[in-house]
C-alpha cells in the first residue's frame, strides 16, 4: 500500500483533538482524529503514518494503547503528549519506543518537528522492510548452486579459491557468478553485500 | 461574670479545695485520714492549662499532709504507727493520682497529635487533589488555545499585518502564562513523598476506631472490631493508610446516620489472604447506588461533601500497590482496602 502517510490523533478532549488536527494539516498530510484508544484500534490497520497520542484518557490510556500496539507488532511511531510529564510515565513511554513526549501546552513547531521525525522514522522503517522483502524475493530465485557461490562471495573468497572449493574451473565459477549477479540485480559485490545486509535486518 | 469564670477555672478550684481540705484536716485529730480528699484537688489541678500546675499542687498537698503532723501534734488515743500509716496512705494516694493523671494526659496528647496529623494530611490531600484536577482540566483547553493560536499565526504568515501577528502572539503568550501558573500551583501543593515504614493494619484500625469513638457514640452507632489474630504488617505511609481507614469508617458512620431506622452497626474486620491483607468496613447505612462512581472525584451523595475522600483513598491505595473497592450489601455497603503484606525476604 503506497498511500500517503497520515497523522493519526487520539485524544479524549475534543478541543485538543481539533487543535492537533489543524496543526497536522499544516504539514499537508491527511489527519485522522479519534476520541479514544478503542476507536483508533477499530479503524487502524497498519497504514503508513504516525500517531499523536494523549497519555491520560478514560478507558484505555495512551500507555496501554502503546503497549498493545507494540504487542501486536504494529510499528507506527508515536508522539506522546501529556498534561504533566510524570518522570515514571515519561520513562515508560520512551522505553516503549515513543519518538518524544511533549508536555502540554507545547508549541506548534515542537509538535511539527516531532511529527516530522515520527513520519521519517516510519518511512525509513517501511523502506527497510520493503527492501528486505525485495531481497528475500530475489534471493529466493537463486538455484542451489548459485547460492553456494553467493555464500563463498560473502565469505570473501576469490574466484580461484571458489573454483578449488567447488571443484570447478575458474571459468565456470565466473559464469555462475555473472548469472547470480544478474538475477539479484547487483552491479557489484558491494551492492550484493548491501542486499544481504538488508535481508538480515530484523523486520 | 468574669469573676465567676475566674472562680470556676480548674486551677482556682484546685487551690480552693486544697485550702478547704487543709482547714478541715487541721480541725480533726491526727488519727483521721483527712488528707485523702487532696486527690480530688490534684485531679482538678491536672486539668489546668499550665503543664507544671498538676505536679506542683500534688507536691503542695504532700507537704501539707506532712505539715499537719507538726502543727497539730494532738493524737488522742491513736497510736503513732497508725498515724504514720494514715498519713503514708494519703501520700501514696496523692502520688498515684498524680502519676495516673500524667500518664492519661500524655496518652491523650498522643491521640490528639494523631488526629491533628490526620486532619492536616487530609486537608493537604484535598488541596493536592483539587490542584491536580484543576491543572488537568485547565491545561487541556489551554493547550488547545496555544496550538490553535500558533496554527493561526502560521496561516497568517503570508498576510502582511503586524497587528494580527502580534495579537496572535499575545494569545499564545498569555495562554502559556496561564498554564505555567496552574503548573506552579500544582507543584507547590503536590503531596510530599510518602514516608514508608512498617505498619500493622490492626494497629491502624485501632487508632482510627479510637479517634472516631466519640462520633460513633454521639450518633448511637456501635463499631465492632474483628481483627486478625496475628499482626498484619504492610510497608507504607502510616498516616496515609490511617487516613484511608479513617475515611471509610467516617463514611460508614455517616451512611448510618443518613438512615433513620434500622440497625446501627459498623464492622471493621482485618484479614490476610496469601500475599495481601484486607481491611473490610461494613455498615448498615443507606447503601450505594453506584459502586464505581463513588470513587470519582467530586462525586458525592452527602449534602456537605466534597466528593474527594474516596478518590483520594483509592489513589493512596494504588500508590501502595493496593486496591480499594466497594460492594453493595442487602443492607448497607462494604468497602475493602487491600494492601500487600510485607515479607522479610523481599526486603
Amino acid at each position: 500500500v503506497s498511500a500517503e502517510p497520515a497523522i493519526f490523533v487520539v485524544d479524549d478532549d475534543a478541543a485538543v483533538g481539533r487543535a492537533l488536527a489543524s496543526a497536522g494539516k499544516v504539514l499537508g498530510h491527511p489527519v485522522r482524529a479519534f476520541a479514544s484508544a478503542a476507536e483508533f484500534l477499530a479503524a487502524y490497520s497498519d497504514e503508513p503514518g504516525c500517531l499523536v497520542l494523549d497519555i491520560r484518557m478514560p478507558g484505555m490510556t495512551g500507555l496501554e494503547l502503546q503497549r498493545k500496539l507494540a504487542d501486536d507488532g504494529a510499528s507506527i511511531p508515536i508522539v506522546m503528549i501529556s498534561g504533566h510529564a510524570d518522570v515514571r510515565i515519561a520513562v515508560e513511554a520512551m522505553t516503549l519506543g515513543a519518538v518524544t513526549l511533549l508536555e502540554k501546552p507545547f508549541r506548534l513547531d515542537e509538535l511539527l518537528a516531532s511529527i516530522r521525525k515520527a513520519l521519517e522514522r516510519d518511512a525509513v522503517a517501511r523502506a527497510d522492510r520493503q527492501k528486505s522483502a525485495d531481497a528475500d524475493q530475489r534471493l529466493a530465485a537463486l538455484t542451489l548452486k548459485e547460492r553456494e557461490v553467493l555464500e563463498l562471495i560473502a565469505a570473501g573468497k576469490t574466484n580461484r579459491e571458489m573454483a578449488d572449493a567447488l571443484g570447478l574451473s575458474v571459468r565456470a565459477v565466473e559464469d555462475r557468478r555473472a548469472r547470480l549477479m544478474k538475477k539479484v540485480n547487483a552491479g557489484s559485490v558491494a551492492e550484493l553485500v548491501k542486499l544481504l545486509a538488508g535481508r538480515m535486518n530484523p523486520s | 461574670v468574669s469573676y465567676r469564670r475566674f472562680a470556676t477555672r480548674p486551677a482556682v478550684l484546685a487551690l480552693g479545695l486544697v485550702a478547704v481540705v487543709f482547714g478541715i484536716d487541721l480541725q480533726l485529730p491526727l488519727g483521721v485520714a483527712a488528707a485523702v480528699p487532696y486527690t480530688f484537688a490534684v485531679l482538678l489541678a491536672l486539668a489546668a492549662k499550665p503543664r507544671w500546675f498538676g505536679p506542683v499542687v500534688a507536691a503542695l498537698c504532700m507537704v501539707l499532709t506532712v505539715a499537719k503532723m507538726e502543727i497539730v501534734p494532738e493524737r488522742g488515743t491513736t497510736e503513732m504507727w497508725k498515724v504514720l500509716v494514715n498519713r503514708g496512705l494519703a501520700l501514696f494516694a496523692i502520688g498515684m493520682t498524680t502519676l495516673l493523671g500524667l500518664l492519661r494526659r500524655s496518652a491523650e496528647a498522643i491521640l490528639r497529635q494523631r488526629e491533628a496529623d490526620l486532619v492536616r494530611m487530609s486537608r493537604l490531600a484535598v488541596a493536592g487533589e483539587l490542584a491536580t484536577v484543576l491543572a488537568h482540566e485547565l491545561n487541556q483547553p489551554l493547550a488547545a488555545v496555544c496550538l490553535q493560536a500558533d496554527v493561526a499565526a502560521h496561516l497568517a504568515s503570508g498576510v502582511d499585518s503586524p497587528e494580527l501577528k502580534s495579537a496572535l502572539g499575545e494569545v499564545t503568550e498569555q495562554a502559556r502564562r496561564a498554564a505555567e501558573i496552574v503548573r506552579t500551583i500544582r507543584r507547590t501543593v503536590r503531596r510530599s513523598e510518602p514516608e514508608r515504614v512498617l505498619v500493622d493494619l490492626n494497629d491502624a484500625v485501632r487508632v482510627v476506631a479510637r479517634l472516631l469513638d466519640w462520633k460513633a457514640r454521639r450518633t448511637g452507632v456501635s463499631v465492632h472490631l474483628r481483627l486478625a489474630d496475628a499482626p498484619l504488617v504492610t510497608y507504607g505511609d502510616r498516616v496515609q493508610i490511617e487516613q484511608v481507614i479513617f475515611n471509610l469508617l467516617q463514611n460508614a458512620i455517616e451512611a448510618i446516620v443518613a438512615r433513620e431506622a434500622g440497625p446501627r452497626t459498623v464492622e471493621i474486620a482485618t484479614m490476610i489472604g496469601g500475599d495481601v491483607a484486607f481491611v473490610r468496613v461494613r455498615d448498615t447505612g443507606v447503601g450505594l447506588t453506584d459502586t464505581e462512581r463513588v470513587f470519582e472525584q467530586f462525586y458525592t451523595t452527602k449534602p456537605d461533601g466534597m466528593g474527594l475522600g474516596l478518590a483520594i483513598g483509592r489513589a493512596a491505595a494504588e500508590s501502595h500497590s493496593g486496591r480499594l473497592w466497594a460492594r453493595r450489601l442487602t443492607d448497607g455497603a462494604e468497602f475493602t482496602f487491600e494492601l500487600p503484606v510485607y515479607r522479610e525476604e523481599k526486603a
